[in-house]
């Protein structure tokens, strides 16, 4: 009886162990992202003006899509759309039973 | 990320009401818009996987590529007909893709060549030799079938590099010398 008290304390201080250790390993993961993140827009941002809107600025990955070689957050003004197609080609005839396209 | 998409989009809307404006039988998608902009965020991270530097942004051929492939997955366009076969979001990708790349090419040229340089106002498309077709044509309807091949499919990288010769042509053709845009020493 003693010897299952003393065993079931034993597994008991393990599991608390083991607990404890992956709380502590989950709160470093958590402090090294932050660390990173913050690394990473201090890089990012360094330069950044104070009257970037909010949005902006909270979007790094606005700046890996826009690559015109403007200023960070610089907003890439309006595209003109240039049509090069017809009407008549929106439709193509389907295909013949040996695979040819007319 | 949201911003560009937004942009792009709104081309994607005016190409799309020419087409639909021209044919009745062609209809436009707005709730497509989600569709299309995960597919431009899912294809964006996946071509990141492919570059040495994962840190610096794509291109402009890579993001064209990405905004065609796009317009082709969400399937913006719908139409349909019984004798024909509708290829109408593989013509809009295509100028909707095309459109993004010169805006940022005459601004690439601006920068480089200043204010006073010449824009680019279409891209230039060779006639093929073997018969007398149009490039365009050729370039959406090969986008057409690597799409509906099933071992083929659409493929960004291939599609981009492309669309870099395709400017390559076009600045030769307007007497601009290609590498006055080289990134590097």
């Amino acid at each position: 009886m003693r010897e299952q008290t003393l065993m079931s304390l034993v597994l008991l201080f393990f599991l608390i162990l083991l607990v404890a250790n992956g709380l502590v390993s989950k709160k470093q993961k958590r402090l090294l992202d932050i660390r990173l993140r913050q690394h990473n827009e201090g890089i990012l941002f360094a330069e950044m003006p104070f009257d970037i809107g909010g949005e902006c600025y909270q979007a790094p990955v606005f700046f890996k899509m826009h690559n015109t070689g403007k200023e960070l957050c610089e907003d890439i003004g309006e595209i003109e759309y240039i049509a090069y197609s017809e009407v008549s080609e929106y439709w193509m005839k389907k295909e013949k039973k040996n695979g040819s396209i007319d | 990320m949201d911003q560009l998409i937004d942009k792009i989009w709104d081309i994607v809307k005016i190409g799309a009401g020419n087409i639909c404006a021209k044919d009745t039988d062609i209809c436009f998608g707005e709730s497509k818009k989600e569709t299309f902009k995960n597919w431009v965020e899912r294809l964006y991270d996946n071509l990141l996987e492919y570059m040495e530097d994962a840190e610096k942004p794509l291109d402009r051929h890579k993001m064209a590529a990405i905004f065609i492939v796009a317009v082709i997955k969400a399937e913006v366009l719908e139409g349909e007909r019984r004798e024909a076969v509708f290829v109408g979001n593989y013509i809009l990708a295509a100028e909707v893709g095309l459109s993004y790349m010169r805006k940022v090419l005459n601004e690439k040229l601006e920068e480089k060549l200043g204010v006073e340089t010449k824009n680019i106002e279409r891209f230039y498309f060779p006639k093929a030799n073997s018969c007398p077709t149009d490039y365009f044509r050729i370039f959406y309807r090969n986008l057409y079938f690597a799409d509906t091949n099933e071992e083929w499919g659409l493929n960004p990288l291939d599609i981009a590099e492309r669309l870099f010769l395709l400017e390559y042509l076009t600045l030769e053709h307007n007497d601009i010398e290609p590498s006055i845009l080289k990134e590097y020493e």
